[in-house]
Formats: C-alpha cells, sequence, structure tokens
C-alpha cells in the first residue's frame, strides 16, 4: 500500500491489542513509526533553516497555514542518508499541539504488528540508539527498527 | 451613565431575580443550607457593591436583611413566615431602588427605618410577634406584593418590548407608553403603600425603557478568544491573498477582495472591540484599598485617576490588574510619606497618587505617580550589593536609571520591615514579569525626594502584534514593533555621510545625536557566514530599545512591518532563547520572532549604555565637575583621553637610548630609568628617533607610554560611558563629537612593574586587611584612586559623598573597621571640611587618621586655616599617589 500525500489520522486498528506501522527507510535502515500520532506524509518541502537551533532541527515549514517544525532524523539517529535533506520525504506527527517533520529517505506501507512481532532491542547496541529504538521487528529481508518518536522529540 | 453603575444595575438584577423565587423556595425547605448560603451570598455581595458605589440607602437595607441571614444561616434563628416576609419586603424595597438607580444613576429620597427597624428587632431577638395585628397585615401585604411583583415584572418585560418597538417609530408614541407606563407605576404605587409603612414613597418604580440586562448577553470568555483567534487568522489570510493579488493585473477578483479586505478589517475591529473593557474595570478597586490603607498607616493620600475610559483587551487588563493593584499599594506604602514627614518637606499633607492611562503610537500607557518620597538610587544599589544580585564592576557600569530599575530584579525588596500591605520581596519582579508576559514594557521614573513614576507600555491587543521584518543573509526575522525606536542607514561609499560605525576594541558603535550606541551583527549572535565584506556594505541599523537600553542590531536589510500572530516555539526549541516566538507572514513564510531582551543579554558583556538622560539628582552633580583632560592620538592611531592630573610630565624621548633591563624596554633619564610601554601589546615604536611620551610616576617607579601625538587639553565633564573591563582602559568619552578612550593608567603601572607589586604585597602583609575610607564625588577619581590603595594591599571602601561615609560609619559599628579615611574636599552637599569637623568632634571617629586629597595646591593653605593642621593626617595632592601611600602607611602600621 503506497501512501503518498496521504493526509488525515490513520485509522487506529480494530483489534486494540495490534498496532498499526508506517515504514520508512533512511540510509541502509528501515524504520518503523507508529500511525497513531502520525497525521501526514508530506512529498519534499522547502525547509527554512534556523540559526542557533540543535542539528537535529533541520528547520520550519508550512503546512496548510500550521508551523511544522522538521527534524533530521537521520542526523538525530547519526546514520547516513542517501539523499539531501531538501530531498527528503517526512512523516508529519502531532505531539501536545505541535507538528514535528520526521525526515525520512522513503516511505513505503503501513504494516500492522502484535506486542509479540517485535523484539526487546539487543544490548550491543550503543546506548544512544538503543534510547531512540522502541524494539526490532525480524522481517525475512530485514531487520525493522520502531523508532520510539518521544525520545527523538525530547529535548 | 457610569460604567460600574451599569455593571452593577446588571448584577444586581440578576441577582435580585434569583433571590426572589430562592426566598420563596427556602421557606418551603427551611433546612437547605446550600441554598440558604446562596441566598446570603447574594445579599452580601449586595451590600458590598453598594457601599462601594455609595448607595447607602441599598447599602442598609441590605445590611439589616444580611444579618437576619446570617442568624438563620449560623442557626441562631429558626425560619418562620415573618421573616421570610420581612426579607421579601426588603428584596423588593431594593428592587425598587435598583429600577430607579437604572433611570437616575442615584438613589431616591426616602429612608427606611421602619423596614429596618423591624430587621434589627429581629436580630435583637425582640420578637415582632408581639404586634399579631402588624404581622398578618404585613403577611398579607407582602403576598399581595409578590404577587404584584411577579405581575411587574411580566408587565415590565411587556412594556420594554413595546417601548423598543414603539421607540423606533414615532416619538410621540413612545410618549404615549410612558405615559402608560406612569399610570401603572401609580397603580403600583397605589398598591403597595404599606409596604414602605407610608415612608416616602416619592419615586416611581421604574419600569420604563428596556432595562440593562436586556442590552448585554453574557458571553463566555473563551467563545471570544476562539473568536478573536480566528479572526487572527482570518486577517493573515487576507494577507496573503492581498500579496498574491497585488501581482496580478486586471484580475477580476479585484472588486471581491477589496469587499473581503474591508469586511476582515471591520471584523477584526468590531470582535476586538466585544472584548474591550475600559481600564477603569481594573482600577475600580484601587479608591477603596487607597482608602483602608492610607486609614490603616495614618497617611492622607489624595488618588487621582484620568483616562480611566481609556479602552483595552480584557485579556490584557486581567494580566495587568495585579501588578497595578501591588504598584498601588506599594505607592501608598512606601512612596506616600506620613503627613508629618511631608509637612516637614515642604509638600502639601496629603500626598498625590496619580493613575493615567492614554493611546500612544498602537499602545496603551498606564502611568502610577505618586509624589512621595521617591527612590534614592544609592539605596537600590546599595541594597542590590547586599543582595548580591549586582556585582560592584557591573554597579559601576550603570547610570542612575537602571540602578533605580534593578527593583525589577528577583529577590529584591526594598521595604525596611516586611508589612502585610507590600513587600513581601516578591514584588517587583513578579509585576515585570506578568507584563513583559503580555509583551509589554515597565520603567520607574524616580527623583529622591520628589517622588516616583512607573510607566506601563503595553500592546492594544494580544492576539495581533505589529513587528519589523529584517533579514540577515537569506535568513528573515521579525522583530517585535514595541522594542524598536528607529532605523538608520549607513553607507560607508556616501562621502558626507551622517553615522558610521566606530569601533572601541573591536566592538562596534555609532553615536546617534550625542548618544554613543552598542551595535551588534545579528548575523554574529546568530551565527550567520555572512560573506559580504562589511566594510564596504551599506548596513541597516534597527535601534532598539528594552527596559531603558538602547541599542542598535545590524541586519543586511530592512523589509517591512506586519501584523502577525505570534505562535510559541516548539518545545524541542526551547533551549533556543533568541527568539520569543514563530510566525507565519503573509506570503506563507514561516520566521523567527527575535527576543530583544535576550539580544540586549548578548550586548550586556560588551557595553552597558543607554539614552537615559543624566538628570537626575546624583548625575546633575556630576555634570558640573569638569576635568582637565589630556587627549591624545595613539601610536595605532585612536583618539585616547587621560586625566591631566595623572600626568607627571609630557616628554619627547631619544628612542635610539633604549636599553633592555631583563628584557624590558627601560630609558635613561634624569639619572632615573624610566620604564617604556605602548598602550597595547600590538603597538611597536619605532627603534630610533625622537618619540613622545606620557610620563606616570607611581612611588618610585617612572613609566614613559608612548603616545603618537599630543592633541589638546580640555576642561569637560567625566561622563564616562564604561565599556568593559578590558585592561588598560576605564570606557569611552564623547569630545568635540569624538569619541576618545580613557586609557586606565594604574593598569599600566601593574602590567609593567608586575614583579614590583609583587614584591610590595610581600613586604607590606602588615597591612593586608587594613580597610581604607575612600570618599570622592567624582566617578573618576573613583576609579582611579581607589586601585592604587589596593595595590598597596588594603581594602578600600569606596563612598560616593561625605553623607554616605558618615551612614557607613555609623552603621554596624563600621567605624572599629576602618584604619584611615582619604576624602575630596570638593564634594556637593557635605564638603571635606564639615566631614573632618563631624569625625573629630565624634570620640568614636576622633582616632581615625584622615587624609585630605585634592586637586587644588592653593586649598593647602586654606584647609590649615579650616581645620587645625595637626587633625589631619596629611594632605595630599590627587595625582601623589606616592606620598598618598605614604602617610597611609604611616599612619596605619
Amino acid at each position: 500500500m503506497q501512501t503518498t500525500q496521504h493526509s488525515g489520522l490513520y485509522k487506529p486498528h480494530t483489534n486494540p491489542t495490534l498496532t498499526q506501522y508506517i515504514t520508512a527507510t533512511i540510509g541502509k535502515y528501515t524504520f518503523a513509526i507508529e500511525t497513531s500520532n502520525v497525521v501526514d506524509v508530506l512529498s519534499p518541502q522547502v525547509i527554512v533553516h534556523i540559526p542557533l537551533v540543535p542539528p537535529k532541527i533541520a528547520g520550519t515549514l508550512n503546512i496548510r497555514g500550521r508551523i511544522v517544525t522538521a527534524i533530521n532524523v537521520s542526523h538525530a539517529l547519526d546514520i547516513k542518508s542517501n539523499i539531501s535533506i531538501d530531498k527528503q520525504m517526512g512523516v508529519v506527527i502531532e505531539m501536545k499541539d505541535y507538528l514535528y517533520n520526521l525526515l525520512v529517505d522513503n516511505t513505503s506501507e503501513v504494516i500492522t504488528l502484535a506486542p509479540s512481532d517485535i523484539s526487546e532491542t539487543p544490548d550491543n547496541i550503543d546506548q544512544s540508539w538503543k534510547e531512540l529504538l522502541k524494539g526490532v521487528h525480524k522481517r525475512d529481508t530485514d531487520l525493522l527498527l520502531i523508532l520510539n518518536h518521544d525520545m527523538i522529540l525530547a529535548v | 451613565m457610569d460604567e460600574l453603575l451599569n455593571t452593577f444595575i446588571t448584577e444586581a438584577n440578576e441577582g435580585i431575580s434569583v433571590l426572589d423565587s430562592d426566598i420563596v423556595l427556602l421557606e418551603k425547605n427551611p433546612e437547605d443550607s446550600k441554598l440558604l448560603g446562596n441566598i446570603f451570598r447574594v445579599m452580601h455581595t449586595l451590600k458590598g457593591t453598594c457601599g462601594f458605589l455609595g448607595l447607602p440607602r441599598l447599602e442598609s437595607i441590605a445590611h439589616a436583611s444580611e444579618s437576619v441571614l446570617g442568624l438563620i444561616r449560623e442557626g441562631e434563628m429558626s425560619i418562620n413566615e415573618n421573616v421570610i416576609s420581612l426579607i421579601l419586603k426588603s428584596i423588593d424595597i431594593i428592587k425598587d431602588i435598583v429600577a430607579y438607580v437604572e433611570e437616575n444613576s442615584t438613589e431616591p429620597e426616602g429612608e427606611d427605618s421602619v423596614l429596618i427597624g423591624q430587621l434589627e428587632d429581629l436580630v435583637n431577638g425582640i420578637s415582632t410577634s408581639s404586634n399579631n395585628e402588624e404581622e398578618i397585615e404585613l403577611v398579607e401585604e407582602m403576598k399581595e406584593g409578590v404577587e404584584v411583583k411577579t405581575k411587574k415584572v411580566k408587565k415590565s418585560t411587556k412594556t420594554s418590548k413595546e417601548s423598543k418597538e414603539k421607540s423606533t417609530k414615532k416619538s410621540q408614541s413612545s410618549k404615549n407608553t410612558e405615559n402608560k407606563e406612569k399610570a401603572k407605576s401609580n397603580n403600583e404605587k397605589q398598591l403597595s403603600p404599606s409596604i414602605t409603612n407610608g415612608e416616602n414613597t416619592d419615586y416611581a418604580p421604574t419600569t420604563s425603557g428596556p432595562t440593562k440586562t436586556n442590552q448585554t448577553i453574557r458571553v463566555n470568555v473563551e467563545v471570544l478568544e476562539d473568536l478573536m483567534q480566528m479572526v487572527s487568522e482570518l486577517v493573515l489570510t487576507r494577507n496573503q491573498l492581498l500579496q498574491m493579488i497585488r501581482s496580478i493585473e486586471n484580475t477580476p477578483f479585484h472588486a471581491p477582495f477589496q469587499r473581503l479586505n474591508h469586511i476582515t478589517s471591520e471584523l477584526q475591529e468590531t470582535v476586538m472591540k466585544a472584548r474591550m473593557q475600559p481600564v477603569y474595570t481594573a482600577w475600580v478597586a484601587f479608591p477603596r484599598i487607597t482608602r483602608d490603607l492610607s486609614v490603616e498607616l495614618n497617611k492622607k493620600i489624595d488618588l487621582k485617576m484620568s483616562g480611566e475610559d481609556t479602552e483595552l483587551d480584557k485579556q490584557l487588563l486581567e494580566c495587568i490588574k495585579d501588578p497595578l493593584t501591588h504598584m498601588v499599594r506599594n505607592a501608598i506604602d512606601h512612596g506616600i510619606e506620613s503627613p508629618e514627614e511631608r509637612v516637614k518637606n515642604g509638600k502639601p499633607k496629603t500626598g498625590t497618587i496619580h493613575l493615567n492611562a492614554y493611546h500612544q503610537g498602537g499602545h496603551i500607557i498606564i502611568e502610577i505617580s505618586d509624589d512621595g518620597k521617591g527612590i534614592s538610587g544609592d539605596f537600590i544599589a546599595k541594597k542590590a550589593l547586599e543582595k548580591e544580585l549586582v556585582t560592584p564592576t557591573e554597579l559601576a557600569q550603570m547610570n542612575d536609571s537602571q540602578i533605580i530599575n534593578l527593583i525589577f530584579l528577583p529577590g529584591f525588596s526594598t521595604a525596611e520591615k516586611v508589612t502585610n500591605i507590600s513587600g513581601r520581596g516578591v514584588g517587583m519582579d513578579v509585576v515585570k514579569t506578568n507584563i513583559e508576559k503580555i509583551s509589554g514594557t515597565i520603567e520607574l521614573f524616580s527623583t529622591y525626594g520628589k517622588g516616583s513614576k512607573f510607566l506601563i507600555k503595553i500592546p492594544l491587543t494580544l492576539a495581533i502584534m505589529p513587528v519589523l521584518t529584517v533579514s540577515v543573509d537569506t535568513h528573515v526575522f521579525a522583530i517585535p514593533q514595541v522594542n524598536v525606536v528607529e532605523m538608520i542607514k549607513i553607507n560607508p561609499h556616501k562621502k558626507e555621510q551622517t553615522y558610521q560605525v566606530e569601533y572601541i576594541h573591536g566592538h562596534p558603535v555609532v553615536r546617534l545625536r550625542e548618544q554613543l550606541l552598542p551595535l551588534i551583527y545579528l548575523s554574529e549572535i546568530l551565527n550567520i557566514n555572512n560573506h559580504d565584506s562589511e566594510d564596504k556594505k551599506v548596513l541597516h541599523v534597527v535601534i532598539c530599545e528594552v527596559g531603558g537600553y538602547v541599542f542598535g542590531i545590524i541586519v543586511d536589510k530592512i523589509h517591512d512591518t506586519e501584523e502577525i500572530v505570534v505562535k510559541p516555539v516548539s518545545p524541542i526549541m526551547k533551549d533556543v532563547t533568541a527568539y520569543s516566538g514563530i510566525t507565519i507572514l503573509g506570503d506563507g513564510s514561516v520566521i523567527m520572532i527575535l527576543d530583544i531582551g535576550v539580544l540586549l543579554k548578548h550586548i550586556h558583556n560588551i557595553a552597558r549604555q543607554s539614552t537615559q538622560d543624566y538628570s537626575l539628582t546624583y548625575d546633575t552633580i556630576e555634570n558640573s565637575v569638569k576635568i582637565p583632560l589630556l587627549l591624545f592620538t595613539s601610536i595605532s592611531g585612536a583618539s585616547c583621553a587621560v586625566p591631566l592630573e595623572l600626568v607627571s610630565r609630557l616628554e619627547e624621548l631619544d628612542l635610539s637610548k633604549i636599553e633592555y633591563a631583563s628584557g624590558e624596554p627601560v630609558l635613561q633619564y634624569r639619572d632615573r630609568l624610566i620604564r617604556i610601554c605602548t598602550l597595547s601589546d600590538d603597538e611597536e615604536l619605532p627603534t630610533e628617533g625622537q618619540h613622545n611620551f606620557l610620563v606616570f610616576t607611581n612611588r618610585d617607579k617612572v613609566l614613559g607610554i608612548g603616545v603618537k601625538h599630543i592633541n589638546d587639553i580640555v576642561k569637560h565633564e567625566v561622563n564616562i560611558r564604561k565599556i568593559n573591563d578590558n585592561n588598560g582602559f576605564l570606557g569611552s568619552i564623547v569630545i568635540n563629537n569624538k569619541v576618545h578612550d580613557i586609557i586606565d593608567v594604574n593598569s599600566y603601572f601593574i602590567q609593567t612593574f608586575e614583579l614590583f607589586e609583587e614584591e610590595l604585597r610581600r613586604h607590606d602583609l602588615v597591612i593586608e586587611n587594613k580597610n581604607v575610607m575612600f570618599i570622592d564625588d567624582s566617578p573618576l577619581f573613583r576609579e582611579f584612586i581607589p586601585p592604587v590603595i589596593e595595590n598597596d594591599g588594603y581594602n578600600v571602601e569606596i563612598m560616593n559623598n561625605a553623607l554616605e561615609a558618615l551612614d557607613y560609619l555609623a552603621k554596624d559599628n563600621n567605624y572599629q573597621n576602618i584604619s584611615a579615611i582619604v576624602t575630596d574636599i570638593n564634594m556637593p552637599e557635605m564638603d571635606g571640611y564639615e566631614f573632618i569637623n563631624i569625625c573629630q568632634n565624634r570620640e568614636e571617629y576622633k582616632n581615625i587618621p584622615i587624609v585630605v586629597l585634592s586637586s587644588q595646591a592653593e586649598t593647602k593653605n586654606k584647609a590649615n586655616k579650616i581645620i587645625q593642621p595637626d587633625l589631619l593626617a596629611g594632605y595630599v595632592l590627587k595625582t601623589n599617589h606616592n606620598e598618598l601611600l605614604e602617610i597611609l602607611h604611616d599612619n596605619i602600621v
């Protein structure tokens, strides 16, 4: 299921124990972002850089009259992205009345996972990374990293 | 009609209508304590408001009824028909009087002693049932009365409808209505004569015209706020459209857009108006507060108000209410003196507090002024130091206005003793924070002995804020208009330019109408790479003001003024303090709003200056002191100045004779060695030829500072503008329209003779921890001489004048810790002679050695004539540091 320029909230799954995730890639990694807070998925936008802000903040943009803060996720995770910020797509999430645009290389599909599908983040991963992940979902071809967006947005 | 009275009538009508039904209910359910509480509260409020508004008749009835209700509430009186009737009766009279007040703005003539008497009798436990007949009669009347009232209410609604309809038609018909009404009221009067027991009923219970309740509806503020928010967004969208449509020619959208534009503006105005209330609503409690407090404090205070009908956004009013109350209380408590004190100081017995509100340039200005004792800058400074809110260095760099405004610092409370009225130490900083929360500013002006004035500047509305948009490189920022004073353009290509950027130790400044303003490059503060060479570029400077400080922000471009809706910055950016908010401009771009206060803090380390005029008490004295200054050009070409008195000689020395002693350059001159130095390390002396030197002596050490030219000697006022603590310079001064750096001679001695100072300290350990008091009214010498004394190992207590010195000596037995006093002679208020006399005549001070310091040699004889010479430890010229130190040494060790 391709979701580009899709707007509005994803409907929560009818089964409350299941959680929906939107998958996105940055560099060689694939991440999963919970859809419950996602309000929009954006094509590449013009992002205005703000002086003095920490580097994980890419800048701001105006989405239909609302101010959105763009987050450079690849910087926050310290991974190399394949494309420059101005060509990155965005997953917009809403937290406490503020909108954040998580910049990713690409978004692909919405998947549904049960808590049992998610394993704990292995211990040998850097602590800084571990904090940003909620766990790992093992897929046949690759590993899906469940992103803890609360932590990414933490100051 | 009076706005306040209007509100009262609306509220009273609401309250009374509830009372009527509630009391009847109460009669049926006497046990319902909640209901009773309700009734009591309404009556109580009514009483309170009436008392406040000066409606004695209403107040006395309400009071009597309240007493009865109070007893019932406390269970000391049971509810019976008699009681209820009496209360209902009083409600009816209240209702009638309120109606009369509504029409005539005053209470009707008459008095209600009988009713009140009956109510009081109830309270006093005298059973009115002894008069059975009367009671029954009353009850009957009451019942009748209630009936009549119900009818009346119905009637009145009807009438008001009628009259409304009719008033739109012809005046004649409305006359008819009036007549009809009169007839009705006459009718009522006949029906209820015994209610007032035949007392003066010389007023007609008014039913004419629509009641106030019909004209206003109460809307939840939230609804208004939502409405305002939406209108703000609409305005922004309109602005956006406006920009788009402007760029298209001959579009059919033009006409409808014009209309949309117009309607939006009107809508915005109307919605704003709906939220507007006269500023008086925030002041309403002040007459009462003033009265009560002045009685409590035995002061006589007249509260004057002007501009009370100036309208202000309701939300803003709420925000300023508490700060204003606090300031009024402060003015009463600390500002106005007691009548005796006032008379003693030649002021009228009655103090005046003046509240004033007016519009000024899109803002509302509220002034609170009093003619009380004012605030002493010295006192504030002392207090701030005591509480360690500022460092002495910071303090030394402040002017009086800045010092007085220190009272806004957190933790500052000047109240000597904490009273229950004000002075819990949370005061003024909370006031300031609250006002700044609504983008307002507060400033304090005070003249010691004359009074104080607070000036509060607040925006008309919070929702929409006018800003100036500027840009650096590709970044656009908004500067709140409230901070912007003016804008100037600096064009280095133009020959005859008005302004130019000058540098003092690498820090840019600009001269603007005789004021020296610090400048900051916005690009520098925000870390934006600015590729263009700054020397050649046309610079735009936005002159901003925050709390009395004025400075300039250098930007690449100044765009436009725009009205914006401020949105909060996302919490993820909360560590970046440079921005106070974020907004979307008309063209859809997102820009940051600069927090000018924070930018100022960046400057604080560089400079502390302001355009505040030096008109307050202390500085006027300063202005009269002119000191001869030697003006010269440094080797690097900078204009510098040094007080002439400090210079021993001007010499032209042969550079080829420079020798080196332990690697340091020295010159032999008249059998002495002169150490040679330059003003800064990057200056270099030529290797040969004659060169100009300023020669200074300190004890046995002689220092020559190489300079390019000696220019002039001028007598000039010494308002130094302190720049920073850079070694070598005290600050700068504007002479003949040119900025001159004042060199700090002492620091060169320390630099050059570093070893010497170290040695000296080692030798004179014995004098460490000895305190020397230094008194001089001239800030320049307060800068120069204490370091000289300190370098010898003493601690120096610096006093600005003799009175301060006496205060200090007397306080906490400080005199015991003072080993010597060094004082100036020519000082305002109390001169050195008088000070010495006082000291000599006081047993406890008499043993402290006093050294007189003066700039005039001839006064030495005079001093000897006035003061017995043997009483003095010494008499020294200000320039002769050597002798001063020797005398101190001899007298202390």
